[in-house]
């Protein structure tokens, strides 16, 4: 017993000292797999230690939250998620749910192990994500069996995803620069930090899949999640027809200047209207309205046209809270940054018009991870991530 | 006496354990005797004592998750009767089922108590 002990203590001390370990290297052959097992009981762990200790690394969580927290300091360096479901604190299906919504799980397949053994509990472990689910009390062979199967299927898969980005990358990357470098050119002209563009899009994406998972609304195909962060990007492109001095004065416009400033709604929608070749186009069409009407305000209150509630297509509602979000957090020639907190206060307050309750919902559910999802994004990074899900979306309805 | 006779005392099946747990003798005896400092029978007895049927909850499931693969048959049994009354939050009648837990519990920890070092 002594040793078991030892050896896990070992295990969490050399943890700490492992954190710059990356994901990339660990595939590189050798390897010992790293395994972090999640049960409030000591005697559990003990067991599964036991098992698997002889195969793989160990780490030990002894309830959700410290879980997500081993997760969130070194989840690259961790190759599968041994799961009991009750636990206090954070049970297995929240320590599922808050990984989903960190977008762990597409790299870290999950086993559940619980003493349930209700059929309808099973299916909802699957349905959360989990890829396996194991019922105690269970055969060491059996246990060990799983968990190697996952991790060669979990890394089949991986490797079959990735290839097929690489392809398609390859295939359509000309497609997404273009609309970078257009809404780019834009953000240049505008004076704005280079990231406002990759931001409101970062804040969309994660305002679009946090409102699907709230509300049943709308059922957003995951074509339309895609295209949805795109349009964002051609938001303000209407800019480009405003004179700089009114784009980047620094202190307050006159009513005139509004005004005029005012019209980069109209103006974007009538550009990309115009293109006669591409007006029917969905990804133009949605692109256009997002143009038009990511001023306007849920109570009737906003520009251009004064729509209300749902009148104003959902997009463009989404595309205007993470366009405010943005603008508030960070430097414009008008202002300084705003932080995190007081962003989300002013936008809780109504200081900036007022919105769908069910996206200010949704802010608020996602206020403590989207500093650090805006600090990670990058315009590659997020163009993967989005055919990497087109891809294992069409791999799964298969 | 022996962990076979141990678990055999109890009405358990030893050999479906040891088959479980890799054919080693060793591990099963160390996992049992490790059982009796286990922490969840005493929060169980407390949480119940205090009508906090949430934490008695979560203590019996544990209980009855270690149970199955120690293979404490008895216990097993008894933990996750209690587990379900929790479960359907039926807590007028949760007397005997806890009390069938405790009879479980102590019948186990005096066999284990007697078990050769
Ligand atoms: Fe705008």
């Amino acid at each position: 017993m002594e040793s078991v002990e030892k050896e896990a203590d070992r295990e969490v001390n050399r943890e700490d000292n492992q954190n710059t370990g990356r994901k990339d290297n660990r595939d590189a052959g050798s390897d010992r797999k790293k395994i972090l097992i999640t049960d409030d009981s000591e005697l559990n762990r003990t067991i599964l230690i036991n098992i698997l200790g002889d195969d793989y690394d160990v780490v030990e969580a002894t309830n959700g939250e410290e879980a997500i927290a081993i997760l969130k300091d070194q989840g690259d360096t961790i190759d599968l998620l041994l799961l009991d479901y009750v636990m206090p604190k954070m049970d297995g299906f929240q320590v599922l749910n808050e990984m989903s919504r960190f977008r762990w799980k597409v790299d870290i397949p999950v086993i559940i192990i619980s003493a349930e053994n209700d059929q309808s509990f099973i299916v909802k472990a699957y349905e959360l994500g989990a890829s396996d689910y194991i019922t105690r009390p269970f055969n060491s062979i059996l246990v060990r069996h799983r968990v190697e199967s996952i991790m060669r299927l979990h890394l089949n898969e991986k490797k079959m995803v990735d290839l097929a980005v690489s392809q398609i990358t390859e295939k359509h990357q000309n497609n997404s620069m273009m609309v970078h470098i257009l809404s780019g050119i834009v953000e240049f002209r505008n004076g704005e930090s280079g990231r406002h563009i990759l931001n409101v899009q970062t804040i969309t994406e994660m305002l679009v899949r946090e409102f699907m998972r709230i509300s049943d609304q709308y059922r957003f195909s995951e074509e339309e999640i895609v295209m949805i962060p795109t349009a964002a990007a051609l938001h303000d492109i209407g800019k480009i027809s405003i004179p700089s001095s009114i784009l980047n004065k620094p202190g307050a416009l006159t009513h005139a200047e509004f005004t005029v400033m005012k019209a980069h709604t109209t103006e974007g929608y009538t550009m990309l209207r115009s293109i006669k070749t591409y007006r029917d186009k969905p990804l133009i069409q949605m692109a256009s309205g997002v143009c038009r009407w990511h001023h306007e305000r849920f109570n009737g209150k906003g520009y251009p046209d004064g729509l209300v509630g749902d009148d104003i297509p959902i997009a463009a509602q989404i595309v205007s809270l993470a366009d405010v979000y943005d603008a508030l957090s960070s430097e414009r020639c008008y202002k300084k940054a705003y932080s995190h907190e007081l962003t989300m206060r002013m936008i809780l307050k109504g200081e900036c018009g007022v919105f769908n309750p069910l996206l200010i919902e949704c802010l608020k559910n996602l206020a403590n991870v989207i500093p650090e999802r805006l600090r990670d994004a990058s315009p590659e990074r997020a163009y993967k991530e989005d055919i990497q899900r087109i891809i294992e979306n069409t791999l799964r309805s298969e | 006496m022996t962990i076979r006779e141990m678990y055999e005392a109890t009405g358990a099946d030893y050999d479906d354990v040891l088959a479980r747990l890799m054919g080693k003798e060793e591990l099963v005896k160390r996992l049992v005797l490790k059982y009796d400092k286990d922490p969840n029978y005493d929060k169980l007895k407390n949480a119940i004592s205090i009508n906090s049927y949430q934490d008695a909850f979560e203590a019996a499931h544990t209980i009855k998750g270690l149970a199955a693969n120690l293979g404490f048959a008895r216990l097993y049994t008894a933990s996750a009767a209690l587990t379900e009354k929790l479960r359907a939050q039926a807590y007028e009648d949760l007397a005997p089922l806890f009390e069938d837990v405790c009879r479980a519990q102590e019948e186990l920890l005096e066999k284990i108590e007697a078990v050769d070092d």
